[in-house]
């Protein structure tokens, strides 16, 4: 149990150099005075791929416990921070040419979204109560600010305000159910909670006590992840906040929040599964029911997107309801591809321009096939897959999440999740038409961004969707091995 | 009387209670909400104290200091953003965070 020291530091490697580096960006960044945009960007890039490069030489074998069991290395949060990397660099990309020239130019936004990549990383190694909070709260508190960022657009502010709120009634909530199972199991520990709670097995108010702190935990997280009935910040937020803000937002910490919750339910929560799953698969139910149905009515495509988001989170939570090593893998395989969707349609709208801003309506799509007929194809491609049309990628997520939930004779949610992603597809669809068979107006043509970096993640994300098929398998394997010692 | 363990739990539940209903059946001044997350927060302080002073467990009362500092930044976030929103606004009524609805 005990290593040296210098181990331990050296396991936390990627997580020191991001601490560290972020620092060392912000004192770049004032040193540099105005236009210190572009090099903190550049170098905060560099910064990331180093961290994401030194946590795929690391591989662990099994789960690695430092810094007194507070911290875990395994399979799982290595996939996880590979996808926290990739995902962060895509959304730094596809966003600097969107706040250039205008008053987010500033340097703090890279350096607020390493502080945030930090936190999820931290989040997704977090083996105790403590580390859970502080990696929760970090990238919590960067996001609130980015949600704002545009200090004088009247919405952005609305929108940070709402967020900050909401997620700090969330993290009360996160702290009120740590303080029950801490007064209850009297340690703050993953494995010690576990080992406590599946040794007890005392019916009667203390369980109660138990069963309540774990509500209000799993509440947290739902809230972080977007899940009915905790998600009626997400159309806020994506719709007020900067648009290149917003790609990060559905890009990156869904993913950290749904690694942190496989863990608490493996983890912790373990030996209470039976009380806890059947929460979990109603959460799932009622997420892909709102995420279906609220979306058809939308006309802003970030509000869409949110819908869409919070949909997507319920199907990702159908592998976690089914509770076994399937599902969690399957989890894992439909937020990789999720992400890569998400990257891809915010990618296309930063690309679009109108009046010198990201377009915001569904009808400014219209006619995209005879005006831009390569973005068009491009977001047919992600809206094919976001409504699961083979043999794009989404399908093959949809499909694990769905063939996890029967092989667990979780057949009512597998049935839920079918139909309401044919409801979800009419919306998806709805997109496509309004690109190919609308006529553009002519006051509204939106013009195309040059961007090189912003083509080239669109490019690598097409790709990845339209070819997942021809390597299917590899994904799967990749996905299956990070959460093979979970269940044990 | 005697005072234990429950007494002080009662207390912090009451205290947390009124910290999310003050959240939501405040409808005046952000301001207020502010408070009433802090009052959450302390609360949940309370419990982690009095859990580690019966479990003779010092892990609590760490808990409890980061608890403070990161409920001190978080305010700090919170009272910012909230400047931004009056210099746009002219106002931090909550009525007025209606502009983003759908």
């Amino acid at each position: 149990m005990s290593h040296p020291i210098f181990y331990d530091i050296f396991s936390m490697a990627p997580e020191l150099m991001l601490a560290v580096g972020s620092m060392l960006l912000m004192m770049i960044g004032v040193m540099g005075r105005g236009g210190a945009l572009k090099p903190v960007a550049l170098l905060s890039v560099f910064l990331w791929l180093a961290a994401g490069a030194f946590v795929y030489l690391n591989a662990p074998t099994g789960a690695i416990r430092v810094f007194n069991d507070m911290i875990v290395l395994d399979g799982l949060s290595r996939f996880a921070k590979l996808l926290i990397t990739g995902g962060s660099v895509a959304a730094l990309l596809i966003a600097v040419r969107d706040i250039e020239g205008t008053i987010m130019a500033r340097f703090e936004y890279p350096v607020l979204m390493s502080f945030a990549t930090l936190g999820m990383f931290i989040m997704v190694s977090a083996n105790d109560l403590l580390a859970l909070y502080v990696g929760l709260e970090l990238s919590s508190l960067s996001l609130y600010v980015l949600a704002a960022f545009d200090r004088n657009s009247n919405r952005a502010s609305e929108a940070g305000l709402k967020y900050f709120v909401l997620g700090a009634i969330s993290s009360g909530m996160l702290l009120f159910g740590s303080s029950l199972i801490y007064g209850y199991t009297g340690t703050l520990q993953f494995d010690v909670i576990k080992a406590t709670l599946s040794a007890a097995a005392v019916p009667g108010p203390a369980s109660l006590v138990v069963l309540f702190g774990m509500i209000l935990i799993i509440s947290a997280i739902a809230f972080k992840v977007s899940a009915v009935p905790f998600h009626m910040w997400t159309p806020d937020v994506y719709e007020g906040a900067p648009t290149s803000v917003t790609a990060f937002f559905a890009i990156v910490p869904k993913v950290a929040a749904i690694v942190l919750l496989m863990r608490l339910v493996t983890g912790p929560f373990g030996p209470l599964a039976s009380d806890m799953l059947p929460v979990v698969g109603i959460i799932a139910a009622a997420s892909m029911t709102v995420g279906a149905f609220a979306a058809i009515v939308q006309t802003s495509i970030k509000r869409l997107l949110a819908y869409s988001s919070i949909g997507n989170i319920g199907y990702a939570l159908v592998g976690i309801a089914a509770g076994t090593h399937l599902g969690l893998s399957s989890v894992l395989l439909y937020m990789a591809i999720y992400m890569v969707m998400t990257t891809a349609a915010f990618s296309v709208i930063l690309l679009l321009r109108r009046d010198g801003a990201a377009v915001e309506k569904i009808a400014d799509l219209a006619g995209l096939s005879k005006t831009h007929p390569v973005v068009a194809y491009a977001l047919a491609i992600v809206m094919f897959s976001m409504s699961g049309i083979p043999p794009m990628a989404g399908f093959f997520g949809k499909f694990a999440v769905f063939q996890a939930a029967v092989a667990a004779h979780a057949y009512v949610l597998a049935v839920f999740g079918v139909l309401t992603s044919v409801v979800a597809a009419w919306y998806y669809l709805n997109v496509i038409r309004v690109m190919f068979f609308e006529e553009p107006s002519e006051e509204h043509k939106p013009t195309l961004h040059f961007c090189p970096a912003t083509y080239a993640v669109l490019a690598a994300s097409v790709i990845f969707l339209a070819g997942f098929i021809v390597f299917p398998d590899q994904l799967t394997v990749w996905t299956a091995n990070a959460t093979a010692g979970l269940l044990n | 009387m005697e005072i234990g363990l429950i007494h002080y739990l009662m207390l912090a539940t009451i205290l947390f209670v009124v910290g999310v209903f003050g959240i939501f059946l405040n409808r005046k001044n952000v301001i207020v909400i502010l408070m009433s997350i802090e009052l959450m927060l302390l609360a949940v302080n309370i419990n982690f104290v009095a859990f580690s002073a019966f479990l003779g467990d010092l892990a609590g009362q760490a808990f409890t200091m980061f608890i403070l500092t990161v409920a001190a930044a978080e305010a700090a976030i919170g009272l910012a953003i909230l400047v931004v929103f009056f210099r746009n606004k002219g106002s931090i009524a909550v009525e007025d965070l209606s502009k983003l609805k759908g």
